[in-house]
């Protein structure tokens, strides 16, 4: 078993993606990408990530201290919002493995570093269809077309 | 007998280090979306299973089927690892990209390479392929899927009232009115008439006559009058 880095003092440069159009996707997807700094020049850290309870472990890029995490939902559950992702060590995470096994307060274990990101919601196209509304401004202008003429006549 | 003992031994251990132990990684390539359409992101998600009954090690997953002339990339990477990905589980992958050509594609398979074992041989294998789809050109997606509000909306009141003004004051007419002049028909003959009439429904034997089409009729003794 290779030994895992620890990693002190990390600087992250985080970026994320979240759906925005949920008439062209089938689903809503989250993507974290980030880039890590570490002051004792770790480089190959194996990190986890938490994200309202689900845990996915973090990809590797090709370069250095590239990491990726991802993950998706249906557009139902993707609530708009912010998602706070927790990023752990192998050590911190096997403590918060063992917190969940037990049953205890899993936000007492300190993530190496959280990022937040912001999801706006997908658009699943207009609220109210162009039919619905087509037919509320055709049955007013009858109507008024209607009193009108009523009027006109009396 | 003893050496027989040992070779047999041999054998037996060299036939246990190369049964099934070790990872067996199955992946899977799929695209998340409905439509592909250029210019608009494009998801595609890869997953990874360990179906085997040790960890896999060094998991390598590297997408090269994206020519970046043909395919922008939004969030993501097409080249990733992971350290170890536990038996009996999956990991998934997600990359956003943006066609930026329409037409025709093939969407290939990836490749995902790994450690069956500590130590062991590279093992490679490829994701399943979505196989050839078709991207949309903006334009044509816009035309056939996008509300453009404002206009449709017109375009459906207009056809809704007048079709609520047609339903409500069109009365059935069992014989087609038209306009003729008399003295250019002769009684008796056969005509083909257009239907000219605006506002009525003609039921020629119970069939309603849709507006402007042809009726063969025979002209009555009357004008303005048809037996057909």
């Amino acid at each position: 078993q290779r030994c895992a880095e620890s990693c002190t003092d990390p600087v992250i440069t985080p970026s994320a993606y979240t759906t925005s159009d949920a008439v062209i996707s089938s689903e809503s997807v989250f993507i974290v990408e980030l880039s890590l700094a570490c002051a004792n020049g770790a480089q190959s850290v194996t990190l986890y990530a938490d994200v309202n309870g689900r845990q996915f472990p973090v990809t590797r890029g090709q370069d250095v201290g590239k990491y990726q995490v991802s993950w998706s939902l249906p557009h139902k559950q993707a609530s708009s919002g912010t998602y706070q992702v927790k990023f752990f060590d192998e050590e911190s995470y096997s403590a918060l493995r063992k917190a969940q096994r037990n049953n205890e307060d899993v936000n007492a274990i300190e993530p190496l570093f959280s990022v937040n990101i912001d999801h706006r919601g997908a658009w699943n196209g207009p609220w109210v269809s162009t039919e619905v509304v087509a037919a509320l401004i055709g049955i007013l202008v009858y109507y008024m077309a209607f009193s009108a003429k009523s009027t006109i006549q009396a | 007998m003893t050496k027989m003992l040992h070779v047999f031994l041999v054998l037996a251990l060299l036939g246990l280090g190369s049964g099934d132990e070790g990872a067996r990684l199955l992946a899977s390539k799929s695209l998340l979306n409905r439509y592909a359409v250029e210019g608009r992101d494009l998801t595609l998600q890869y997953n990874i299973y360990n179906v085997g009954s040790s960890a896999a090690l060094e998991v390598e997953l590297s997408d090269d089927s994206f020519p970046p002339e043909d395919f922008g990339i939004v969030s993501g990477m097409l080249n990733v690892k992971w350290d170890r990905i536990a038996p009996a589980s999956n990991v998934s992958h997600t990359v956003v990209l943006r066609p930026l050509k329409a037409g025709y594609f093939n969407f290939t398979s990836a490749s995902v390479s790994y450690l069956a074992q500590e130590g062991g041989q590279v093992v490679v294998g490829y994701t399943s392929a979505p196989g050839q789809g078709g991207i949309l050109a903006q334009r044509e997606f816009d035309r056939r899927f996008s509300p453009h509000y404002v206009s449709s909306i017109q375009f459906k009141i207009c056809f809704f009232t007048r079709s609520l003004w047609l339903a409500l004051t069109c009365r059935e007419c069992h014989r087609p009115t038209v306009f003729l002049v008399c003295n250019s028909v002769s009684v008796g003959a056969q005509q083909t008439l257009e239907i000219l009439s605006d506002c009525c429904l003609h039921v020629d034997h119970g069939v309603p006559i849709k507006n402007g089409s042809l009726l063969e009729v025979v002209m009555s003794s009357k004008c303005n009058q048809l037996v057909s």
